[in-house]
């Protein structure tokens, strides 16, 4: 035994885990269905991530991760340096819709299995995954047509999952494999070998494509800063929208909810959603701590329409 | 004939050796528990949290038991569940708790100096520099040090290469040696 072995066996040779069978039994035995729809809504303490089930290391990388990735380097709406986009279900006053998060990748992996990103667990704790740890499964597709399995269990919808739920669902794995970097644009889904005619209740003629972006998107999203980025001095943000008359609100907000900064980034009006930018946000003079940047739609109803879709990052100033 | 008995057996056999997923949770319950909650408390310091992660990678390998159905390959997939869950629960952590440790520089290291060489000292020196180790270089040594695993083996638990297996354990090693400096001179190891 080297010294590592018996250092690291003393640190936590005394720790007398509770007996935690009977919860685990009890969890367990929920039925699929049942537990299913728990865990999508728990997503934060159940799913995987994605370094861990979604990329994989190349033989040829160096060993060990680099410098982290800027995460405010130049993106087009579908991507963005050293990062992958995967889409998440959070909520927006016209009830719950898609929102994009980038995912940082260690230099020197690559993605695989584009679908099976959706059942891993967002950042930013704002948003979840419908789509349990082990629920969706990749197989070998082509360039048009990718091709999930899903267990037989995820044919009916669970019960308490309204039809919208079931379909953003089902547009959560589109959207996320479509946005891969040569990502095929439809989805066909499979229980066995055989094509799902019927997927969490909503019925299908076929692979399927994305829906329409304001069908489905939220309104505003946040491509950057990532959630707990450290900001040191300055930093900028940007993400996409569909706002009226183009116009984006963002604030950064300290943990008493005071607005410290604010201001206006102008995007365009169009019938799906175009990138927005900041420009630069000098913070220098902020005392260090948590903030939440804040994005929103313009609501030129003032209220009526359910008020403004927001998205928001906590960073940290230091 | 022949083939019809063969076949026959072959079934018998298949049935003796297939456990079901509940008798499957209990015997790996026993056998394992106190293990990966320890292995999880290596990674992540908190054995509350620990105890959550492993619950969760327990639910989940009774989940699909009906795809891994050996007691073996159900092990491998509990521990790789056990560190991802960890990671995933160390990063929604981490925004604020590298606040609070910023602010609050007193829950760093503890002093070596200050005290004689407690074996509590040495422990939470022990998961004190753990935690300071990038993920990887942690998540290898728990499982080489702790699990006492081959390299092929943990390259399976983490989804990499095993040349990156060791290129993680040979500077986890030295970096956690560097910050163990002091236990690991005191006296007994």
């Amino acid at each position: 035994m080297d010294d590592l072995t018996t250092l690291l066996h003393e640190a936590v040779g005394t720790i007398e885990p509770t007996d935690r069978l009977a919860a685990i039994r009890e969890q367990a035995a929920r039925p699929p269905r049942a537990r299913w729809y728990a865990v999508g809504g728990a997503v934060l303490a159940t799913a995987a991530v994605i370094t861990g089930i979604a990329v994989v290391a190349q033989p040829s990388a160096g060993p060990g991760p680099g410098p982290g990735q800027d995460p405010t380097a130049v993106e087009t709406p579908e991507s963005r340096d050293g990062a992958i986009p995967v889409y998440y279900i959070g909520e927006t006053p016209q009830g719950p819709r898609l929102f994009r998060e980038f995912h940082p990748v260690p230099p020197g992996a690559s993605v695989v299995g584009g679908a099976v990103l959706a059942t891993t667990a967002p950042i930013d704790p704002d948003y979840r995954t419908s789509w349990a740890d082990g629920s969706l499964t990749s197989e070998r597709g082509d360039e048009q047509v990718a091709r999930v399995s899903i267990p037989p269990a995820l044919v009916d919808r669970p019960a308490g999952m309204s039809g919208y739920e079931a379909e953003l669902a089902i547009q959560q794995v589109v959207y996320t494999v479509s946005a891969q970097q040569g990502g095929p644009p439809r989805v066909e889904f499979l229980v066995g070998a055989k094509a799902a005619e019927q997927v969490l209740g909503v019925t299908l003629d076929g692979p399927v494509s994305r829906a329409p972006q304001l069908d489905v998107l939220a309104t505003v999203n946040i491509s950057a800063p990532d959630e707990g980025r450290e900001v040191d001095g300055h930093f900028s943000a940007n993400g996409v929208a569909s706002s009226f008359e183009g116009t984006v609100h963002w604030d950064l907000r300290n943990l008493d909810d005071e607005v410290v900064r604010d201001g206006v980034a102008q995007g365009t009006m169009e019938d799906h959603l175009t990138p927005w930018a900041t420009g630069d946000i000098d913070v220098s003079d902020l005392p260090d701590g948590l903030y939440t940047f804040e994005a929103s739609s313009d609501d030129p109803s003032g209220g009526e329409g359910g008020g403004p879709t927001v998205d928001t990052r906590v960073i940290i100033v230091r | 004939m022949l083939a019809r008995q063969t076949g026959v057996t072959a079934s018998l056999a298949a049935e003796e050796v297939t456990l079901d997923a509940d008798t499957a949770l209990e015997e790996l319950y026993a056998a394992h528990w106190r293990r990966l909650v320890r292995l999880a408390v290596l990674l992540l310091r908190d054995q509350g949290a620990a105890e959550e992660v492993v619950q969760d990678a327990f639910v989940a390998m009774h989940g699909r038991w009906r795809s891994l159905r050996d007691p073996d390959k159900a092990l491998a997939y509990l521990r790789q569940t056990v560190v991802n869950r960890s990671r995933s629960a160390l990063r929604h952590r981490g925004v604020v708790e590298r606040y609070v440790a910023r602010q609050d520089p007193a829950t760093a290291l503890a002093d070596p100096a200050d005290a004689p060489a407690l074996v509590g000292d040495r422990r939470s020196a022990v998961l004190d520099a753990m935690r300071a180790l990038p993920t990887r270089q942690r998540e290898v040594l728990a499982l080489r040090h702790y699990l006492e695993l081959s390299e092929a083996e943990i390259a399976d638990a983490l989804g990499i290469s095993r040349g990156s297996v060791k290129a993680h354990a040979s500077r986890g090693s030295a970096a956690l040696r560097a910050l163990l400096a002091d236990p690991l001179q005191q006296g007994d190891l």
